[in-house]
């Protein structure tokens, strides 16, 4: 699985080093420290898709299909993919923190965390909704379903918040009641359920389509 | 032992039906696979691999069924080639070489700098910067590179020209010089079959029409060229396929039941799967 991570740094080398860069930059600047986390969860979050579309331009999977490499490593290595993209968006975010404390305000390590955490929550929910998509409709009509599930999901959340506007201050207070620790493990393993879920479905997926059922 | 060794396959898609069918290929032999485009040349060959679920019949690929557990071990001896290489185009060779090398446990990394070199592939370059027959070699010396028994090479030569492909069908006739050594090459250029192969196979619209020794083929078949009233006086059981013009006819017939006295020549392979391709078989 170690050789498909290879193949797929190797592909996006180019990209994801400006890109990188740029990210770091950004949180570098301090005024900007939650924009640039932000750019460097999204970069977390497309690259590894990326490489999906170059799979399908090049073939990719009709050779490696013929390699001594299983469905399961080689839809594993996508979701290994995300993870390591994720773990490096944050890392540069703790990097940028780090720095701007040399030249800057001292750094809010809490907030930090806390953005640290929502991000890869939510980054984490996605990729697992995301790659069945691709592997289901290709990544073209993959990434137009998933924007038409985001603006419906974001429809719902936004009628949610208008209904509930008048107890706004209680539904806060609600959450933060909720003990840290808590709201962590809850978060933990609503992400590790929802990953493995979409691990297994794409793995079925990626099968299906291979044996050309979605022709 | 047999490199492959096919009993009923069968494979269904919404617009294609192919087989069921068995073919065998023994080991030290090369076996062409020819068809014209559609009939089923590389969904044959991603059923051995097992790269496609089959809907019925066995496969037996190096004496392990296809779809066992250890037919994972089996795919390490397996070197394939496909009509493109289907590598990512900004990875250069020297990267291919080490991503296959997490592959292959077998992996021989001098090995594929040799290839690389006798096909004067530069190592750093990238793989949209190769030609045609530059991506083909490429596929071939990674093929070549982990103590493979067998080649499977789906249309390798297509596209080349003459001089490369020449090359490389000398390359394939070492390899299978080898007795644990194997070759199916599936190709609609008959002529490169041809010169290398020792059994044939026709796949025609999902079905295989013929699968023998090529000398065996060209022995049996004669190509009867007379008169169009001569051809009619001919028994029509001995005629597998025929042209008929204003002025003379040309048939393809068994040549021991060809009749006395009309020029019968030796066919060409091209000549016979030409022929049999026709819808006018007995």
């Amino acid at each position: 699985m170690i050789a498909l991570l290879k193949k797929d740094v190797f592909v996006m080398d180019k990209q994801m080093r400006v890109l990188v860069l740029l990210a770091l930059l950004f949180n570098l600047i301090p005024s900007a420290s939650s924009l640039g986390a932000t750019y460097a969860m999204m970069i977390a979050l497309m690259l590894p898709m990326s490489t999906i579309s170059y799979d399908e331009r090049c073939k990719w999977d009709r050779y490696v299909a013929m390699l001594p490499w299983t469905p399961r490593q080689i839809v594993g290595s996508k979701y290994v993919l995300s993870y390591t993209t994720m773990a490096l968006g944050a890392a540069l975010i703790v990097l940028g923190n780090f720095a701007r404390t040399l030249y800057s305000e001292g750094a809010d390590w809490g907030e930090t965390g806390a953005l640290i955490a929502l991000y890869l929550v939510l980054i984490g929910l996605i990729t697992a909704v995301t790659y069945p998509l691709l592997y289901r409709f290709g990544s073209e009509k993959g990434r137009l379903v998933l924007v038409a599930i985001f603006a419906a999901m974001f429809i719902l959340a936004f009628g949610a918040v208008v209904l509930a506007i008048d107890d706004m201050e209680g539904v806060v207070g609600r959450l933060k009641a909720v003990p840290a620790p808590a709201l962590a493990a809850a978060a933990v393993i609503v992400l590790a359920g929802a990953n493995f879920l979409s691990y297994r479905l794409s793995v079925k997926i990626y099968l299906r389509r291979r044996d050309g059922r979605y022709a | 032992m047999n490199a492959i060794e096919i009993k009923g396959l069968t494979k269904q898609y919404k617009d294609f039906a192919l087989g069921p069918f068995d073919l065998t290929l023994p080991m030290g032999c090369v076996l062409g696979l020819v068809g014209e485009n559609g009939a089923g040349k590389s969904t044959t060959i991603r059923l051995i691999m097992d790269a496609v679920s089959r809907d019925g019949g066995q496969v037996s690929v190096l004496g392990t069924d296809n779809t066992s557990p250890d037919f994972r071990q089996v795919k390490e001896e397996v070197g394939v080639v496909l009509d493109e290489t289907c590598v990512p185009e900004f990875i250069t060779a020297k990267q291919l070489g080490k991503i296959l090398a997490g592959a292959y446990r077998n992996w021989d990394g001098e090995a594929y700098g040799r290839w690389l070199e006798r096909f004067r592939l530069p190592p750093d370059k990238k793989y949209k910067e190769y030609s045609r027959g530059m991506t083909m070699k490429l596929g071939i010396a990674a093929a070549l590179s982990h103590g493979a028994k067998l080649l499977l090479l789906d249309e390798a030569t297509s596209g080349l020209d003459p001089m490369v492909r020449e090359e490389l069908l000398e390359v394939f006739t070492d390899f299978a010089a080898h007795d644990d050594h194997a070759v199916l090459i599936s190709s609609h250029i008959v002529s490169d079959l041809e010169k290398c192969c020792d059994y044939i196979a026709f796949l025609h619209k999902g079905q295989l029409r013929l699968c023998e020794e090529k000398d065996m083929l060209l022995e049996r078949y004669g190509l009867l060229k007379c008169s169009p009233q001569e051809l009619a006086a001919v028994d029509p059981a001995v005629i597998h396929g025929k042209r008929v013009g204003e002025y003379g006819a040309e048939a393809l017939v068994d040549r021991d039941e060809a009749p006395r006295g009309l020029l019968v020549e030796r066919p060409t392979l091209e000549d016979i799967i030409l022929y049999l391709a026709k819808e006018e078989v007995r």
